[in-house]
């Protein structure tokens, strides 16, 4: 409901849109939910396929090597910035900077185009796997990695300064759509739009995974909770995350890429993946669009018996 | 009223809870509630600091629903976790909107999915399927392939 450009009050229908994913994933074995776990959030389907696979790892206890973790933080942050490439050009197109849409979308082109090469696809990847990678993140696309990092820290300040000298596209977002702290956290809001609203809440520094902890991530909040807050904290993540790319990739070791045991997908198909005892396991990651939490339940066979995912509500 | 099945933990109260959380190192993190206490429960660890309402879901283990609650304190990395038992025939369970009204939308999932009511909810509706549809997918009794 408006009263005059206000919304005073909505009731947001997301449509038609459900897809029955958990049924889905009671119904295959849990290796063959990996393609669908990339669909939960498919502009940054490396953040859910880490979170998904890290929690059948957890149910069965499997720890993937080093080399592993390493490769997918700088892959699960590399996508983070694409995601927030995108976020950056859709929101300029929205508010009538059709040049920002452009070059922003350029940019997360050429990554996308990494990702082509290393996880086998633009938007959905299959790379990871219960125990490891599928392929190896090699010295080569780690050296193209680093690159594309250097182009786009010399060209995304450019980009942003030309943004922020936009009058209209400050007053467009500078005091519009604030939240207070409090709202945020009584509706469950998470990620950039709560650390927006002064919610010290990430769960890379709140209960840290992969190797946060070890290269220092820096958490960035706003107070003000305005749209211009959440624009300024997505804006800082994405040289956040270039950094912890940058750590990730100097922080990877040599040595295997899948834990003993694992299953992979190549021939010779190995069934003989380790098949979760009755249990459960409940893993939360700090996805581009804020927090996801997926649960799931075993009943000691090779398929889920129940399986329950939390969306970010960013 | 059906009797809830063995399996299920001996629940505690809000205060019983407080205490287990309080106490420093590895303890419990997960608290079987009966129903009637939930709301006191949540109510009791959101005035603790629990102001992150993580997820809320249900499970069909074919004989007892459960509903399960995942709590966030920001200052420690665990959740706790509320599990309320449920008797098969009677799918419901007072809303915890009151506590945070971010609840509602969990709820209205957990009943447009597996059809348990949350009592005195202000917003029952379905959330994801058509207000006309007929039936919860996700109870085990609705086939897919040839399992459920």
């Amino acid at each position: 409901m408006l009263d005059a450009e206000t919304v005073v009050s909505l009731d947001p229908d997301v449509g038609y849109i459900h897809r029955g994913i958990e049924k889905l994933a009671e119904n295959r074995m849990y290796f063959k939910f990996t393609p669908i776990a990339n669909k939960l959030d498919y502009i940054a389907a490396a953040a859910w396929e880490h979170l998904y696979i890290s929690c059948v790892e957890r149910l069965i206890g499997l720890e993937p090597p080093e080399r592993a973790v390493c490769a997918r933080m700088a892959m699960v942050e590399l996508q983070r910035v694409v995601s927030h490439l995108f976020w950056l050009g859709t929101l300029s197109m929205d508010l009538g900077q059709p040049t920002i849409f452009v070059w922003a979308m350029r940019e997360r082109e050429r990554l996308l185009d990494v990702f082509e090469d290393i996880m086998g696809g633009r938007m959905t990847y299959g790379w990871m796997i219960i125990g490891g990678l599928r392929d190896d993140l090699t010295p080569g696309q780690a050296a193209r990695i680093l690159a594309e990092l250097d182009r786009l820290e010399k060209v995304l300040p450019e980009y942003l300064a030309a943004t922020e000298r936009d009058g209209l596209f400050r007053e467009r977002l500078q005091g519009v759509g604030a939240i207070s702290a409090r709202d945020a956290l009584a509706y469950g809001l998470t990620g950039p739009a709560a650390r927006a609203s002064g919610v010290p809440y990430d769960v890379r520094a709140h209960a840290p995974y992969l190797r946060y902890t070890q290269l220092g991530f820096r958490m960035v909040t706003r107070a003000a909770g305005d749209c211009w807050a959440r624009y300024e904290v997505r804006r800082d993540e994405m040289r956040e995350s270039m950094r912890l790319v940058r750590a990730a990739l100097a922080l990877m070791p040599e040595g295997p890429i899948r834990a003993q045991g694992a299953m992979t997908l190549r021939p010779p198909v190995a069934l003989s993946m380790a098949t979760p005892k009755d249990g459960e396991a409940f893993v939360r990651n700090e996805c581009p669009r804020g927090e996801g939490a997926i649960m799931l339940v075993s009943d000691g066979s090779n398929y889920p018996s129940r399986s329950s995912r939390s969306c970010a509500r960013g | 009223m059906s009797e809830i099945p063995a399996g299920a933990a001996a629940a505690q109260d809000p205060a019983a809870i407080l205490a287990g959380i309080a106490t420093p190192g590895k303890g419990a993190r997960a608290f079987a509630v009966d129903r009637k206490r939930i709301v006191d429960a949540c109510a009791a660890l959101h005035r603790a600091g629990f102001a992150h309402l993580c997820l809320i879901t249900g499970i069909d283990w074919r004989d007892r629903w459960e509903v399960v609650y995942h709590l966030v304190r920001l200052e420690e990395p665990e959740p706790v976790v509320l599990r309320v038992a449920l008797p098969y025939g009677e799918a419901r369970i007072p809303s915890v909107a009151s506590v945070w009204p971010g609840a509602v939308w969990h709820e209205r999932e957990t009943y447009d999915l597996l059809g348990i009511v949350f009592e005195g909810s202000p917003d029952p509706r379905r959330i994801l399927l058509p207000q006309d549809y007929e039936g919860f997918p996700l109870r085990k009794e609705v086939l897919y392939g040839n399992r459920s």
